[in-house]
């Protein structure tokens, strides 16, 4: 068994949260794509986390963006680089929910459309979280933001951010999350040795924003995969694969390990997993082609 | 050996950006502007070009893209104009406040509604407080030169740098225009040491600053840009010792001891010639004072040129809505002087010309005119 | 300083040969500005150019020209928004034949058209005539040389540039004054 790099790239004096999954994340992506990366950070909570002016905790370059400009200042610096001899330097745009599926999203497409060698990931805890929690559109169908407040609960689900991506036809795309390390990190080494746009999907625990028990991060990931709310897959130049079978358990253990859903009922969690088998009956069919 | 031939100023940006070693361009297409591109894209195709060409999908991206480039390290150009320029506006504040010297040509043109694609300068001028030194040309020669000083003065001071030129009035109209072959090669080529993206020396660009770092920074960043004149001062000398062609802040056409100063920038200073020409046969001692550097904003020299001046007119391309042409608040603001009429004029590429601007002066003199005014009268 | 007016329809090189006219006028020694009009251009819709020319001084006017001291007109359909200074210059192209109207104008006429289709410039359709017109401008303004004329044609056209040398040619010789 393949043992987990002790080198520690992210300094551990960072202002994460406690139980931040998006901090979590941070260090096992970078254990994965070593000390020869930049990051691009748009507006998100890693802005706050990475330190204040003077400080940098990521341990490599790191260029503070404007909050919809991550894979357009990607794109900008890996062109670089190249011009000047440095194409093995790994290029990371590093962005939040909103910073992705909303404000970013044009940038995104661009970025991918181009097929820009860059690794983009959306660190995804489902709202705006650094600004107080409010609904993006990663946000989850039933879930409480102090913008959807119960009983007007956000009624739409998630957009499909892999398969908007995939639409671009991109050589690598994978989800991951911290629960499963060693897998998100077989990812970003995939991701790093693979020319052309990358997009990692990470699902990312967000104690105060998804009102949870900061002990409980790495479970609740675990259950958004085994309940199948998220789906562990790749999806390598269209052909999708995937990377962990969940056990579809009740999704209510999931539910109710977050504040953000507890004024849901019994059928609400009824449509939630009614939900969840209409998505994967799709994905089944993708992962047969 | 240097040739003359006859281009346009979006032509003559290309050639300048194809000779100023660019390493990234990152730009999207708008009329008037995408001949500029159009020809480094030529240029590139023809291998005359060593440029990576970013085709981005909006200006927001271009210049995103063109700040990624150069917190790497590049040399790097855009071009823009109007409804692109304005997409752009939050990120030319960013470019500026993290000291990246991208130069970017802008073709002035109106602000929709109603469409318009021609002349006017309310696009450049609504970012004269995004911290972006700001040069203006006049003709396709001035586009050409104020090019490669850009690169060189925003290199020097860490600010970034836009060229400015009239739509069509100078983007599109070909005259001769002196180009090097390798002559400014030596100029140009320097590139000055400045702090980028390091992977040895691993920092944060930009960090959130708590108010008692923001403010220092801040005030830094606005030295910087005040001593972009300087370090203009200097580089344009250099670069007169090459091509022969002196740039100085401001250009002053006319007598010296006039009693009237048209105040200009952009193409409308051009034709200005004619009509301080037109003044001064007819007796009315008067000079024109054209702004070729907006930002930093030469007071030193306008206030040199203007105190003893009696009266002065100033004629703007722009509008400020509820307030008046940009150019002359700037210059009454900055100099605290009451003897300045204004005229709002030439919007959306609304013909001025020598006799229009004639007129305006003599209407002043005369008394007719005694505050800020518009011209016009349909042609 | 001369302003000269060249008004066609979009689709028959006006910018092209106002360009072209500007390098001529350059050539033989001239400060030159060539100022296109752009508008909302489609095929067929109205195009125009203007070329100034001026010995010894710069150019300093920024604006449209309004009143050109000649003018070449590309389609005799369009002479009705067509203006020119007193005593100024127009050259016409025609088919057939046509009649002075009352002006104080000297006007020159040349059938660009049949001179473009014996060359096989361009279909009945659509001829390519510009470079026709330029040859003929060339003997009604008696002050470029028909080496300049040539020169910037092989310059800017490149590979097909003979046969519009001789179409060029075949206009200098063929336009007449009416």
């Amino acid at each position: 068994m393949k043992k987990i790099n002790r080198d520690e790239i992210l300094q551990a004096n960072h202002l994460a949260c406690p139980g931040c999954g998006a901090t979590l994340s941070m260090r096992l992506a970078l254990k994965a794509l070593g000390r020869k990366t930049v990051i691009v950070i748009p507006a998100c909570c890693w802005t706050i986390i990475n330190g204040p002016h003077g400080k940098n905790y990521a341990g490599v370059p790191v260029f503070h963006t404007a909050f919809e400009t991550t894979a357009a200042v990607a794109s900008g610096i890996k062109a670089s680089f190249d011009m000047q001899g440095k194409s093995d330097i790994t290029v990371m745009g590093w962005a939040g929910d909103g910073g992705t599926f909303d404000i970013g999203l044009q940038a995104l497409s661009g970025a991918a459309e181009r097929n820009d060698d860059i690794i983009y990931v959306c660190y995804d805890n489902e709202a705006y979280m650094n600004t107080g929690i409010q609904r993006s559109s990663a946000t989850p169908y039933g879930a409480a933001t102090t913008t959807t407040p119960p009983p007007i609960q956000k009624d739409r689900p998630k957009k499909d951010l892999m398969e908007i991506v995939n639409a671009h036809e991109v050589p690598y795309i994978a989800s991951a999350t911290i629960a499963y390390p060693k897998d998100l990190m077989k990812k970003f080494e995939k991701a790093k040795n693979t020319r052309g746009f990358k997009l990692i999907h990470l699902f990312s625990p967000c104690p105060p924003g998804h009102k949870s028990v900061e002990s409980k991060s790495v479970e609740i990931a675990k259950l958004a995969v085994e309940t199948g709310i998220f789906p562990l897959y790749e999806i390598e130049n269209g052909v999708h694969k995937l990377t962990r079978k969940p056990k579809f358990t009740d999704v209510r253990e999931y539910l109710y390990l977050q504040g953000r859903f507890k004024h849901l009922d019994d059928k609400e969690a009824e449509i939630i997993t009614e939900n969840i088998k209409q998505r994967w009956e799709k994905l089944t069919k993708k992962f047969e082609c | 050996m240097s040739k003359k031939i006859v281009i346009g100023g979006n032509d003559a940006v290309a050639y300048a950006a194809k000779q100023s070693f660019v390493d990234v361009i990152s730009a999207y297409p708008i009329t008037p502007q995408t001949s500029i591109i159009e020809k480094i894209a030529d240029f590139i195709a023809k291998g005359e070009m060593n440029t990576r060409f970013i085709k981005v999908e909006s200006e927001h991206s271009a210049m995103a893209a063109a700040m990624g480039a150069s917190i790497a390290g590049g040399r790097v150009f855009t071009a823009t104009s109007s409804q692109g320029l304005l997409l752009m506006h939050e990120v030319l504040h960013w470019a500026s406040g993290a000291r990246l010297p991208i130069v970017m040509a802008n073709a002035n043109r109106a602000v929709a509604p109603p469409w318009s694609i021609w002349a006017e300068q309310t696009d450049s001028l609504a970012q004269r407080d995004t911290g972006w030194i700001q040069f203006y040309a006049s003709n396709s020669q001035e586009a050409y030169d104020l090019l490669f000083i850009a690169f060189r003065v925003a290199e020097r001071v860490k600010i970034p740098a836009m060229v400015c030129m009239d739509g069509f009035l100078v983007t599109h109209t070909k005259e001769p225009v002196e180009i090097f072959e390798d002559e400014i090669d030596d100029f140009i080529k320097i590139k000055e040491k400045r702090e980028v993206l390091d992977i040895d020396d691993p920092k944060a660009f930009g960090a959130l600053a708590f108010p008692k770092d923001y403010m220092p920074i801040k005030l830094e960043q606005n030295k910087a840009v005040f001593s972009a004149a300087e370090a203009f001062d200097e580089l344009s000398e250099q670069f007169y010792d090459i091509s022969g062609r002196k740039y100085k802040e401001l250009e002053i056409y006319g007598e010296n001891s006039a009693e009237v100063a048209v105040v200009a920038l952009g193409s409308i200073a051009e034709t200005a010639h004619l009509a301080v020409d037109v003044l001064n046969n007819s007796g009315i001692k008067s000079k024109l004072v054209k702004i070729n550097m907006f930002r930093p904003f030469p007071k030193k020299y306008l206030d040199a040129e203007l105190k003893n001046v009696k009266h002065i007119v100033v004629f703007d391309r722009n509008i400020s809505h509820g307030k008046g042409g940009i150019v002359k608040d700037e210059v009454t603001g900055s100099l605290g002087l009451g003897n300045v009429v204004g005229y709002v004029c030439g919007l959306g590429g609304y013909d001025v010309t020598e006799d229009d601007m004639v007129n305006a002066v003599r209407d002043v003199l005369d008394g007719k005119v005694k505050e800020d005014s518009y011209l016009w009268s349909e042609k | 300083m001369r302003e000269i007016g060249l008004h066609g329809r979009g689709g028959q090189g006006i910018v092209l040969s106002g360009e072209m006219l500007a390098n001529i006028y350059f050539y033989e020694g001239y400060n030159v500005q060539f100022m296109p009009s752009y508008g909302a251009e489609r095929r067929g819709s109205p195009s125009n150019a203007y070329v100034r020319v001026e010995k010894g001084k710069r150019i300093y006017n920024r604006y449209t020209v309004t009143l050109p001291d000649m003018v070449v007109v590309f389609n005799t359909s369009l002479l009705e928004n067509i203006r020119v200074k007193e005593n100024g210059v127009v050259l016409l192209n025609i088919s057939g034949s046509i009649k002075k109207a009352e002006t104080n104008a000297r006007i020159f006429v040349v059938d660009a058209n049949t001179i473009a289709l014996s060359l096989n410039l361009g279909t009945p359709a659509m001829p390519i005539i510009n470079t026709a017109l330029l040859g003929a401008f060339c003997k009604v303004a008696g002050d470029y040389s028909f080496e300049n004329l040539a020169r910037v044609l092989n310059e800017k056209i490149g590979k097909h540039s003979d046969v519009n040398i001789e179409a060029a040619r075949l206009a200098y010789e063929r336009v007449r004054e009416l």
